[in-house]
């Protein structure tokens, strides 16, 4: 027998109180713990997605809204920036690409994103170092250029009123983001018709009767909740025609963008061209990582509150941990008297005690961690649910650092009995 | 082997200030084995305790194979406990919640150096207990119990074997015997032992006899 195996034994000796202040002790290290770890995700998540491109551009407004809109789904639009914009910028030295975007339409309540086909090709999808492309699970990308749309846009200002859209019937073709291709059951060769709104409005476009052409594999990006159209689809669509209180050039103008995403040149072009376009009176550029963490250090102060509460509940625990242990010092002065007599030091008794008190702490800090995890998990399909965000429960250097501080904190709570284990007078009890 | 000189202790909770106990000399030779007779209150147990190291005299010397274990410190006192004192209690302390074989264990757990594998289940085997290490202490019979307490003494090889009243919790037949195993044992293996007692049957099974009140 050695001395970890004499810590292990005295616990286990008391069964129920050791798991009951183990499990007090669990409750409030997961509850701490899932307050981190429940930010942490969200925050990797949300700027995993806030990474799909550099910038945004679209109308002015609220750099988050705008975010949340353009690359979320989430909210509602604040209005949409001139196609001019987007033909300046694609022209601009240090843009590496950049996709127009069209948002306005959904099904079952599922929104409809109007991209260019480069959007397939562009996207980068960031996970920590590693950046991968969009992938096809099904199918592949419908084919509608930056040029098509350049031309779209060309043939829709010569359009006189009454004629018939220009467009071809191969651009009624989508492609859809894997969640969506999982709840509504479609595949390649299906057939649909979007709904006007991106509330799930019942109307529907009659003419709009798209083709699924291509599904795409899980990023754990919002990318996965919505379904992609050619951007000139939402041009030639009846009920998007612009009506005689819709200035053209303005935000309400319905041939305008709803933003556009850009990747850029790091360094000067990047600071060149997002101070180029806040200097103009019809659009603005957001970092999207900017207005996330933004985002997230407003909601930290909501945390602070809840992460000091949480931690008073860790303190009450280890309370508990001490108490429990003191109560069973005066049952336990014979052991400690026995062990002195056969040849314990006194601070091997105030380790022993200690040792107990630590090492039920950091189990109850290891379980509840796993509560943590467990958590986490539970609560990450409905974060990404509503927003595309995949959280992942994960052992992080925090995670470790709580464990070792609880330890620390469990020790010094035993210390309190170890003392008064310590003062046991062998030749007193014997 | 052992060499008690010039000892004088008392307690400071006694309200009188008078010694507990208070002799010039204790010559205890190695491998004998001594039986100290006194009234209760006569000081039998605190010259066993102060035997082990668990008290030192306020003056006087506690001589054991030459150490003074008197002049030690706390903590080389405990450690020479470790090493060379087996000591078998009244009521034989088993600890609870450990299996007879644990209990055992434990008696070389703070003892330096490797625990010899094996000795546990040798030492249970030699008690007539092989087949109860695997119980727990109050599974066992008062007398079963005695002898797993002389096993867990004799785990690290002890010099000095103390046994405070050993056979007080039991009748008279299961202390007859363990009384002859306790004997038998320190003879086997040379150790000299200095047992407690107020039975004087008990004391005449000893090679000495030495009364307590006749030291002061």
């Amino acid at each position: 027998m050695r001395f970890p195996a004499l810590v292990i034994r005295n616990l286990r000796r008391r069964p129920l109180a050791s798991m009951l202040t183990g499990l007090s002790v669990s409750l409030g290290v997961g509850l701490f713990a899932s307050v981190g770890a429940l930010r942490e995700a969200s925050e990797i998540g949300f700027q995993r997605s806030a990474s799909l491109c550099d910038m945004l551009v679209g109308a002015k407004g609220s750099g988050l809204q705008l975010s949340l809109n353009a690359l979320y789904h989430m909210g509602q639009s604040q209005g949409n920036v001139p196609y001019e914009v987007y033909a300046e910028l694609e022209k601009t030295q240090g843009v590496l690409w950049s996709v127009p975007i069209a948002i306005g339409d959904s099904f079952r309540s599922h929104r409809i994103v109007g991209v260019t086909s480069n959007f397939f090709q562009q996207v980068q999808v960031h996970s920590g170092t590693e950046s991968r492309p969009l992938e096809f699970a099904e199918g592949e990308a419908f084919a509608f250029s930056p040029e098509a749309f350049a031309q779209l846009k060309a043939d829709l200002a010569n359009h006189q009123q009454g004629e018939p859209m220009p467009h071809q019937a191969s651009w009624f073709q989508a492609v859809l983001g894997a969640t969506v291709a999982k709840r509504t059951g479609m595949g390649v060769g299906d057939h649909f018709h979007p709904t006007h709104g991106v509330q799930g409005a019942a109307e529907e476009h009659e003419d709009g009767e798209s083709e699924v052409v291509g599904v795409l594999a899980p990023t754990g990006t919002p990318v996965d909740r919505a379904i992609y159209l050619p951007i000139g689809v939402y041009y030639v669509m009846q009920g998007h025609e612009p009506t005689a209180d819709m200035k053209a050039g303005g935000s309400l103008d319905p041939r305008g963008l709803s933003a556009i995403m850009l990747h850029t040149k790091a360094g000067f072009y990047r600071t060149q061209i997002y101070r180029t376009v806040n200097d103009r009176l019809d659009a603005m550029a957001v970092y999207p990582s900017v207005e996330m963490r933004n985002l997230f250090a407003m909601l930290n102060q909501g945390d602070f509150v809840l992460k000091w509460i949480t931690a008073l509940i860790v303190v009450v625990a280890l309370i508990g941990v001490m108490v429990a242990i003191y109560n069973t010092m005066g049952a336990r002065r014979g052991e400690f008297a026995v062990l002195r007599a056969l040849g314990a030091k006194r601070r091997t008794i105030l380790g022993l005690v200690t040792c107990e008190s630590a090492v039920l702490s950091m189990l109850g800090g290891v379980v509840g961690l796993g509560f943590a995890g467990l958590l986490v998990m539970a609560v990450s399909g409905q974060v990404e649910a509503q927003t595309g965000v995949a959280l992942a429960p994960s052992i992080s250097l925090a995670e470790l650092e709580l464990l070792a501080a609880v330890t620390l904190a469990g020790a010094l709570a035993g210390l309190v009995p170890a003392l008064s284990a310590y003062r046991t007078e062998a030749a007193q009890i014997l | 082997m052992i060499h008690l000189l010039n000892i004088r202790k008392s307690y400071e909770n006694v309200a009188e200030s008078a010694p507990v106990l208070g002799f010039r000399e204790l010559h205890i030779g190695a491998g004998e084995r001594v039986a100290l007779t006194g009234e209760s209150g006569s000081g039998k147990t605190t010259l066993l305790n102060m035997l082990s190291g668990l008290l030192v005299p306020d003056v006087g010397e506690v001589r054991i194979d030459g150490t003074n274990i008197a002049a030690l410190s706390e903590a080389q006192r405990d450690r020479f406990r470790a090493a060379n004192i087996g000591y078998v209690f009244q009521t034989f302390h088993l600890l609870q919640g450990y299996t007879v074989q644990e209990n055992v264990e434990l008696g070389a757990l703070f003892a330096r150096g490797h625990q010899e594998a094996g000795r546990a289940a040798f030492l249970l085997e030699s008690v007539g207990l092989e087949h109860r290490r695997r119980h727990l202490p109050n599974q066992l019979s008062v007398g079963q119990q005695a002898r797993v307490a002389l096993a867990r003494a004799l785990m690290n090889k002890p010099r000095v074997l103390l046994a405070d009243e050993p056979t007080g919790a039991l009748d008279p037949e299961t202390g007859r015997q363990v009384l002859a195993l306790l004997l038998d044992s320190a003879q086997q293996y040379g150790i000299t032992m200095v047992c407690a007692t107020h039975d004087p049957g008990v004391a005449a099974a000893f090679d000495k006899i030495v009364r307590v009140e006749d030291l002061q």
